[in-house]
């Protein structure tokens, strides 16, 4: 099970792409508590009462009214900016297609299954590196973050605050990646399996969006894995890691559900010979 | 007598209606190098892959040394090295770290061994995969597999892409492998490789396996070419064995299996105007089986 060859293989194929990944977010992460430190705070909570007058505001925020207008509040709006968002999407449909779609469309699996190891033992270090990654990535989002805040000295800003964002935004990548590696682990192609995780994702942000603006429609929420992504609502200090357990643990364990079934379909499939 | 190393027993995979490997039944003998011989589409990787335990078969059995080679993969891939018809390495890793890969990933793997077989065939280890041509590819993959001491080597067209004299020396470490006790299943287009290094042979055509051929037996064989003045006499009672083939108006080949003798004595008293004598040979058998495709170059080997 604990082959240390196929381990270090799938670091070797992964670590790039990390490091890459998380001293993105770091430096944003950084740069967006800097930008923060900037604002005049009077001004935007102005904007927001009158620029917006009769619109359903609330509803479109991804974190309460009254916490747009703080330090703190707006230093979280970074856990769901597009730039984050992009990358940890980037990270998760691009480990999550590589663990057997990608394997087998470059033809490396064909020697990779013909080692004396089980189909699930050829999984499981794509699956620990590229969750051990994703905690790396949301890890230095918080990261840069903390070194922000200290930096800009931001004393009424304790940046323990933002643990329980960086945990839902792992979890939001945990399952991404585990939904990917299922779509894959029945396809050949790793463009394909990157074409349907990709529209998977379109689809779900469009029915968020649908739910967040249309009071009626707000059922859609429980259709879409970004129902249970929330950052903004973790900035409770009683509530706080309570609402993040709750709605990343939801993440967590369908993640673990999609991982199951990809392991499943992968021990069970033919192997197509490479293209 | 030891059961066999390799079997199958009516052995079949089916993609939707189409039939890749039809009611294949085999055995093959520690200590043998088997030769599969096919054109393209004949099934040959099919019943490899399928011995691989990377395809589920639709009907009949495969085993490796009594193991089931779908449902206890695990359990007969430790006794197999597996070369793939078309051997893709990683892409990222040079020659060294392959060869540390895969001499690490089993347990039989033996890296000195590799590092020596590397030497053999003149191979640079420091390239990266992705900056090698493809018969170096060839090579490295070659070395990686046949590093390992496994009781099978299982290997798909080995020689593809690679240059004559490497070729020779993939075939003569086949056979050390045989003589250190290895058994190889060792699939080809090249009539020539098989006949020089296998000990018997499996023909397939269009998934069915057509025949088997033992190559000894194959090399007694001979082929005497008469080219007769009148009609062909009767054959004698002593000739009764042998097999008369009429070519054109005038040749008659005589297919006999063992001492030319009697043939030739009985030709003598002919009236034949010219003979010619030669060995059978792999071609002869092929060609029963697939007569359009042993035209071409490759397969003349």
């Amino acid at each position: 099970m604990m082959n240390r060859a196929l381990w270090s293989k799938s670091f070797r194929d992964a670590w790039l792409l990390m490091l890459c990944c998380a001293a993105v977010l770091l430096l944003f992460h950084l740069l967006f508590v800097w930008l923060v430190s900037r604002m005049n705070l009077a001004v935007f909570e102005m904007f927001l009462q009158f620029g917006f007058k009769g619109m359903n505001l609330p509803n479109l925020l991804p974190l309460p009214l009254d916490l747009v207008t703080t330090q703190r509040g707006m230093i979280l709006l970074a856990y769901v900016d597009p730039v984050v968002m992009f990358t940890i999407t980037v990270w998760a449909i691009a480990r999550g297609s590589d663990a057997v779609s990608g394997e087998i469309d470059r033809g490396t699996m064909e020697l990779l299954a013909a080692q004396p190891v089980s189909r699930f033992a050829i999984l499981l270090p794509q699956i620990g590196v590229t969750t051990v990654g994703a905690a790396a990535i949301c890890l230095a989002c918080w990261l840069g973050t903390s070194l922000g805040v200290r930096l800009m000295k931001l004393t009424d800003v304790p940046s323990r605050d933002y643990l329980p964002a960086a945990l839902n935004l792992f979890a939001v990548t945990f399952f991404l990646a585990a939904f990917t590696t299922m779509i894959g682990s029945w396809q050949r192609s790793r463009w394909k399996t990157i074409g349907i995780a990709g529209a998977f994702c379109v689809i779900q942000l469009i029915l968020k969006i649908i739910a967040r603006l249309s009071p009626d429609l707000n059922w859609l929420v429980y259709t879409t894995y970004l129902g249970a992504f929330e950052p903004g609502w973790f900035l409770d200090e009683f509530n706080g890691w309570t609402l993040a357990w709750q709605y990343s643990g939801l993440l967590f364990g369908l993640g673990i559900l999609c991982y199951s079934a990809a392991a499943m379909i992968f021990s069970r499939r033919d192997l197509p010979a490479p293209l | 007598m030891t059961s066999p190393l390799v079997a199958t027993e009516n052995l079949t995979k089916c993609y939707g209606h189409f039939t890749a490997l039809d009611r294949c039944t085999l055995a093959v003998p520690r200590g043998e190098i088997f030769g599969l011989l096919g054109p393209n589409g004949a099934g040959k990787t099919t019943l490899l892959r399928t011995l691989m335990g990377f395809l589920r078969p639709t009907a009949g059995t495969a085993t490796i040394d009594g193991l089931d080679c779908y449902r206890q993969a695990r359990e007969v891939h430790a006794r197999v090295s597996y070369l793939p018809g078309d051997a893709r390495l990683f892409r990222g890793m040079d020659g060294h770290q392959v060869l540390r890969f895969f001499q690490s990933v089993r347990p039989d793997g033996d890296l000195p061994r590799a590092l020596e077989l590397a030497e053999r065939l003149e191979l640079d280890l420091s390239r990266q995969v992705a900056r090698c041509s493809t018969g170096m590819r060839q090579k490295l993959a070659l070395v990686a597999i046949l590093a390992i001491k496994a009781p099978l080597l299982i290997l798909d067209e080995p020689t593809s892409n690679l240059d004559p004299t490497t070729r020779a020396q993939v075939l003569h470490i086949v056979q050390e492998a045989r003589q250190a006790g290895q058994t190889v299943i060792f699939s080809s287009h090249v009539l020539s490789e098989i006949e020089t290094i296998c000990d018997r042979v499996a023909v397939l055509r269009r998934g069915q396996l057509v025949h088997l051929q033992a190559l000894a037996e194959l090399k007694r064989q001979h082929r005497i070419e008469a080219r007769l003045a009148g009609d062909l006499p009767p054959l004698p009672p002593q000739l009764a064995g042998v097999e008369v083939q009429r070519n054109g108006d005038q040749w008659v080949a005589f297919r006999t299996e063992g001492d030319l003798l009697p043939v030739l004595h009985w030709l003598s008293e002919q009236q034949v105007s010219d003979v010619r004598v030669r060995p059978v040979g792999l071609q002869t058998v092929y060609e029963q089986f697939h007569p359009h495709v042993a035209t071409g170059a490759k397969l003349h080997g």
